[in-house]
């Protein structure tokens, strides 16, 4: 396969909350340069997907190859406000991908700026020789809230949204960027920065690199130049984090806004991966790396009534992720596959290309040894599950109830036409299926164990 | 109001100057003092580092400890070495839900290793990178050579030349004092009183410094020992230390209380400002170390639970009140590391929503609570007893006692156990009562969890 005589350096990024369809290889409509060069060099998956959502729990999937889904196991701890069944640190009977490296003489890092990854109880730093944590993204609790006047939250939220929960949110954000200047003061900058810092250190011994990137995840707040051409025309506020507003209202200009907003986020992002990979380049590491590009999930953007992640908006535009895979040694480059991957595929893949022996069994598949040979893939955020095939698009609560059933030949990716009643057959065998993958039966969740309410947990 | 408490990792008792340190420079600590109440018996419940944070934020004993799995991640070995309990309530969380604004400003790594979680309840906290065995830079960064050169023969395996070589790589580009982590701590805290002033706040100082590694600017080294310019051995071994002679001693020692000085400088430093912006008659503040350090005194060097000598146990503790009312008190009292919480939420008026078992400082000072005539210590699988008169120390087992007449032998050189069985018996009796009649097993198969999953030590 290769003529390599060392294994090759391996390097992982992963995109926060990057839609498929804002990439320009896969026909997306954000400008991508970077990911599209990448995708000339690459073996590229056409229909990667998470088996288990948002961001904690992809993370565990990536670095274990273990399928989360269904978590039955869901409870909330001190000190995180998110309350997602899943949302959980990573088992520590498990064996992750940095621990199996380190092992394997491999120096390790981690570079992000995930902040969930380091909340109280959190270990996903766990096998890293060497991890940066660029902090102030979201919500993280890094500078003082008190430094921005409330009217300065107001610049950024519809007047509607005054008085909710994301008001302390924002205002806690605004802080965090308070100090940011320039272009490369902004987070995907800044990851993308320390990355080739860990490079420049460490490009004379094999290496294994996780950069976990939160951009393009909310907020929303690229410099104007990245979201100009996208929206060139407008004049009104920047709505930077406008998650779970109610659309009614907002004007369709806004929207529109929000949209660019987000694809110069995507821009913004792909420009820094792209000197990052250049980085590798000038180093003369990239003949002797293994890059896997991924994004964790998508996000809605009003396409069916909401702004945001949830269980019941699995649609193409929240399911729908991206898998590439660099070889060093070109092999696969420019060649486009159409199985059925998950993120539990990554570490079995980059294992074998390593021909290293995974120290426990594990869910996931070596893609470079063949193909996928899954019929349809499933998957499941909050209280509802996902599943889809060649033909078919699922969404249904756990227990079976409203289910919303699309074609994909005639529906996609609008899922419009929800056909359940119609096509009980499908269903059927959908529904069968899910419970396959769930070892039986999908578990109903306990929302005492999730949602401990009280003055110690968090609310925000 | 506001509340603000401020720990020294690693910083003795005796080096303290207002407690009769011999020839060691604090003025900063000598001065609160005077205006604070100074406790002369202060005790960890249990040590070591992170067990004093989890007593200190919970207010509970976590004396005594067992049946802890070292997780992925860490590799401390100690008993007690554990994240807060999911079911305990921080004083931080407490606090935040009666409406203050919590934070914590700290490069005590320990805090902050996967499954761990001493940030619960801040509103705001901020991390110093870099100190000890963090994982921040690449140890790549620095050649054997160099690593060599700050280490000693028995440092040099492939372990020991690592965590140097991190350290070294982690503090490579400082080139002023207000780069090092004492100095950058304090920094970040006035930064939090800057932004924070006008808010009822509470606001936690965990400094590692004086902790090992032992490498100040040069000129604090120059006031204890002038002219010095060997090898820089920042980092002795944990464990018997009689491979160093004489003048690597005073060198390490020099170098530990060049260390004090710096970070009383910048703890002074902090406590200035803090009056200029004008917050002191309106802040409770309490300062303490968290447990001492062993410099060859019985022959060994570090945190050994073998050797809980009054070096390695005796802390400092004092509480300033707002203004300063009542300064220049002392109070003899046997008080320990899980006072400090409930004495915080007595002062700000808060109340704690599970039982605690910690007393209020100022109670305790005023004569209002009972004080202790006796304190016990826990670390690992030993356990140590103190009075006024009385130092005693035993493994679980009871296969290596130690007792001391303090009045007559203050530094425990004279062993009086195999004379004095029957207060060997009362003493250790008292250790097993306070850990509930019995000692949990400590099996060293959970707690040094070996393979390739694991962290090094």
């Amino acid at each position: 396969m290769t003529s390599w005589e060392k294994a090759p350096n391996v390097v992982l990024v992963t995109l926060d909350s990057l839609r498929r369809d804002h990439v320009g290889c896969y026909g997306g409509r954000a400008h991508t340069p970077c990911l599209d060069r990448f995708a000339t060099q690459s073996l590229r998956f056409a229909q990667p997907y998470p088996e288990s959502l948002p961001t904690i729990e992809v993370r565990q999937a990536l670095y274990t190859g273990q399928r989360i889904f269904p978590f039955a196991d869901h409870f909330s701890r001190k000190g995180d406000f998110v309350r997602w069944p899943g949302w959980h640190p990573l088992d520590d009977e498990r064996v992750t991908m940095a621990e199996i490296l380190r092992h394997n003489g491999y120096h390790t890092g981690l570079v992000t700026d995930v902040y969930h990854q380091f909340k109280p109880a959190m270990n996903f730093h766990r096998g890293f020789n060497q991890f940066r944590w660029i902090r102030g993204q979201e919500n993280d609790l890094f500078q003082s809230r008190f430094r921005i006047p409330m009217r300065q939250v107001r610049r950024v939220q519809p007047d509607s949204d005054v008085g909710s929960v994301r008001d302390q949110m924002l205002r806690q954000y605004l802080a965090n960027v308070e100090a940011r200047r320039h272009e490369e003061d902004c987070f995907a900058p800044q990851v993308f920065r320390a990355a080739m810092r860990f490079l420049e250190e460490n490009r004379e011994r094999p290496f294994f690199l996780s950069v976990d990137c939160f951009d393009p995840h909310e907020p929303w707040d690229p410099p104007p130049w990245r979201w100009e051409p996208y929206d060139p025309d407008y004049s009104g506020r920047d709505y930077i984090w406008p998650t779970r507003i109610d659309l009614g209202t907002i004007s369709a200009v806004e929207l529109e806004h929000i949209r660019a907003l987000y694809a110069g986020e995507v821009t913004m992002t792909d420009r820094w991966l792209g000197r990052f990979l250049d980085h590798l380049d000038a180093l003369g590491l990239s003949d002797s790396t293994l890059v896997v590009i991924n994004s964790d999930h998508g996000h809605p953007l009003g396409e069916h009534g909401y702004i945001g992640k949830d269980g019941l908006y699995m649609h193409p535009e929240l399911m729908d992720v991206i898998l590439m895979v660099r070889d060093p040694s070109g092999a696969g480059a420019g060649q486009v596959r159409d199985d059925f991957v998950y993120h539990t595929d990554v570490l079995p893949t980059v294992l074998g290309r390593l021909g290293v022996e995974a120290p426990l069994p594990i869910d996931g598949i070596d893609l470079g040894r063949s193909a996928s040979d899954r019929d349809y893939v499933t998957s499941a955020m909050g209280d509802q599950v996902f599943y889809r095939d060649r033909d078919w698009w699922l969404i249904v609560n756990r227990d079976g109830s409203e289910p919303r059933l699309f074609s994909v030949r005639r529906d996609y990716p609008e899922c419009a036409d929800n056909v359940a009643g119609a096509e009980s057959a499908a269903l059927g065998l959908a529904m069968q299926r899910i419970c396959a993958d769930a070892g039986g039966q999908v578990p109903s969740l306990d929302p005492v164990a999730l949602r401990q309410e009280g003055p110690w947990y968090e609310r925000t | 109001m506001k509340a603000i408490m401020v720990i020294l990792d690693s910083l003795r008792r005796d080096h303290v100057g207002c407690y009769g340190a011999d020839g060691i420079h604090t003025p900063a600590l000598d001065q609160l003092s005077r205006e604070s109440v100074r406790f002369t018996n202060p005790k960890p419940e249990a040590l070591a580092t992170i067990q004093t944070r989890r007593a200190i934020h919970t207010g509970n004993r976590v004396y005594p400890f067992g049946g802890h799995q070292t997780p992925k991640g860490d590799a401390v070995p100690w008993a007690g070495w554990e994240a807060h309990d999911e079911g305990a309530v921080t004083l931080s969380e407490i606090a935040r839900n009666a409406g203050f604004h919590t934070g914590l400003v700290t490069d005590v790594y320990h805090q902050f290793k996967p499954a761990m979680n001493f940030h619960r309840g801040f509103n705001q906290f901020h991390w110093v990178r870099g100190q000890e065995s963090d994982r921040w830079q690449s140890q790549h960064l620095i050649d054997d050579a160099t690593a060599t050169a700050h280490s000693y023969p028995v440092q040099h395996t492939d372990a020991g030349r690592e965590r140097i070589q991190r350290y070294l790589a982690n503090v490579a580009w400082r080139r002023y004092e207000e780069d090092y982590f004492a100095p950058r701590v304090f920094a970040e805290a006035m930064r939090f009183i800057e932004d924070n002033r006008e808010h009822d706040f509470l606001l936690c100082v965990d400094c590692f410094d004086p902790h090992e590694p032992w490498d100040p600017p040069r000129w604090y080294l120059d006031r204890y020992a002038p002219g010095y310019r060997g090898t820089d051995l920042i980092w002795p071994n944990y464990g018997p230390c009689d491979g160093l002679g004489p003048e690597e001693l005073r060198l390490i020692r020099a170098l530990y209380a060049g260390e004090v000085t710096m970070t009383d400088r910048w703890l002074g430093i902090f406590l200035e400002h803090c009056h200029d912006l004008g917050i002191m008659d309106d802040t409770l503040l309490i300062v303490l170390s968290d447990h001492g350090h062993s410099l060859g005194e019985h022959g060994v060097m570090g945190k050994l639970p073998r050797s809980l000598y009054p070096e390695l146990v005796d802390i400092f503790l004092m509480v300033r009140r707002p203004g300063g009312e009542g300064g220049g008190a002392t109070c003899d009292s046997f008080v320990y590391t899980h006072d400090l919480m409930p004495t915080v939420l007595n002062q700000l008026g808060l109340e704690a929503p599970l039982p605690i078992e910690g007393r209020d400082l100022m109670a305790i000072a005023a004569g209002s609570a009972p004080g202790r005539d006796h304190a016990v210590t826990g670390f690992h699988n030993y356990a140590a007893y103190a009075d006024s008169e009385y130092w005693y120390f035993s493994d679980h087992g009871r296969s290596g006692q130690h007792l001391y007449a303090l009045g007559d032998d203050p530094e425990c050189r004279n062993n009086l156990a195999a004379e004095n069985p029957d207060r060997c018996d009362r003493f250790f009796e008292i250790c097993l009562r306070q850990a509930g009649g019995e000692f949990p097993e400590i099996t060293p198969e959970q707690l040094r969890r070996a393979g390739p999953w694991y962290e090094m030590l």
